[in-house]
């Protein structure tokens, strides 16, 4: 159950962040095509958020201090 | 662990599904985009009315159950934008507002910036939401000339300074009309005219 956990919020963390990248260079491409119907930056924030936990969760081990 | 595959095959789909929803919503196939301002809150589509002191600060107001929000014109003209996916034919204009009938009011799109060229129309009134006057008026928007994909408006009220009075919006909302999509050519030309608003349009010049 932690092994499927981990990789869950792996996966999260990389569809989420690519989501945000492809959803921002489509932006960039035509202006409104997202931002008229979803505000990226609450995206960017879960991002960040699931990022962090990500770290906590996977990478603790790494932390030999 | 197997049955994990299709958890991720789950959290790959869906932002692809939202992507075509968003991508459907801007291709408007039914020919059809309302957008609508209430005052309240900032809206993707409709810019902020300016110039500030010619409009004054947006209040919100809050009667018994009811809230909204309004914003006072004092003098005349005033400016907004619309952003606009792609082009249409004609704007149906319903405005919210209260003044006093010496008053002239006109809104309408600008045809030609550049030669500063506005297709005003008189906004009369068409019927009554409680204390508020509703005037609704179309535009013929072939031939008009969008900057960075916004279609500006002037508000305009001759004399409206001078006059001391002022005039009280509370919502507006515009709906865009063109042919919808009926046939593959239909298809080829939205897709064209989806490029051609995009910064990929130099693909056809």
């Amino acid at each position: 159950m932690t092994n499927i956990f981990k990789k869950f919020i792996h996966d999260i963390f990389c569809i989420s962040l690519i989501t945000w990248l492809v959803y921002f260079v489509l932006e960039l491409l035509k202006e409104g095509l997202i931002s008229n119907y979803f505000d990226l930056n609450l995206l960017l924030i879960f991002v960040i958020i699931v990022g962090v936990i990500n770290i906590r969760v996977n990478y603790k081990q790494y932390d030999s201090r | 662990m197997s049955s994990y595959k299709y958890i991720r095959f789950i959290l790959i789909v869906i932002p692809i599904i939202f992507l075509g929803y968003l991508l459907y919503q801007d291709f408007s196939p039914s020919g059809r985009l309302v957008v609508d301002y209430d005052f309240c809150s900032l809206n993707p589509f409709v810019s902020v009315w300016s110039p500030h002191g010619r409009v004054l600060d947006i209040e919100k107001i809050k009667i018994d159950e009811s809230k909204y929000c309004q914003q006072k014109m004092v003098i005349d003209p005033v400016y907004f934008d619309v952003r606009l996916p792609q082009n249409f034919t004609t704007a149906r204009l319903t405005v919210w507002y209260q003044k006093s009938s010496e008053i002239k009011l006109q809104i309408g799109p600008a045809v030609d910036l550049s030669a500063w060229q506005w297709r005003l129309k008189d906004i009369n009134y068409a019927r009554a939401e409680g204390s508020w006057q509703v005037g609704i008026v179309e535009y013929d928007l072939v031939g008009s000339k969008l900057e960075n994909n916004r279609l500006h408006f002037l508000v305009s009220s001759h004399g409206l300074d001078t006059s001391g009075q002022e005039i009280i919006f509370r919502k507006i909302e515009i709906e865009f009309i063109k042919e919808p999509i009926n046939s593959w050519p239909d298809l080829m030309e939205r897709v064209k005219g989806f490029i051609l608003f995009s910064r990929l349009k130099f693909l056809f010049r």
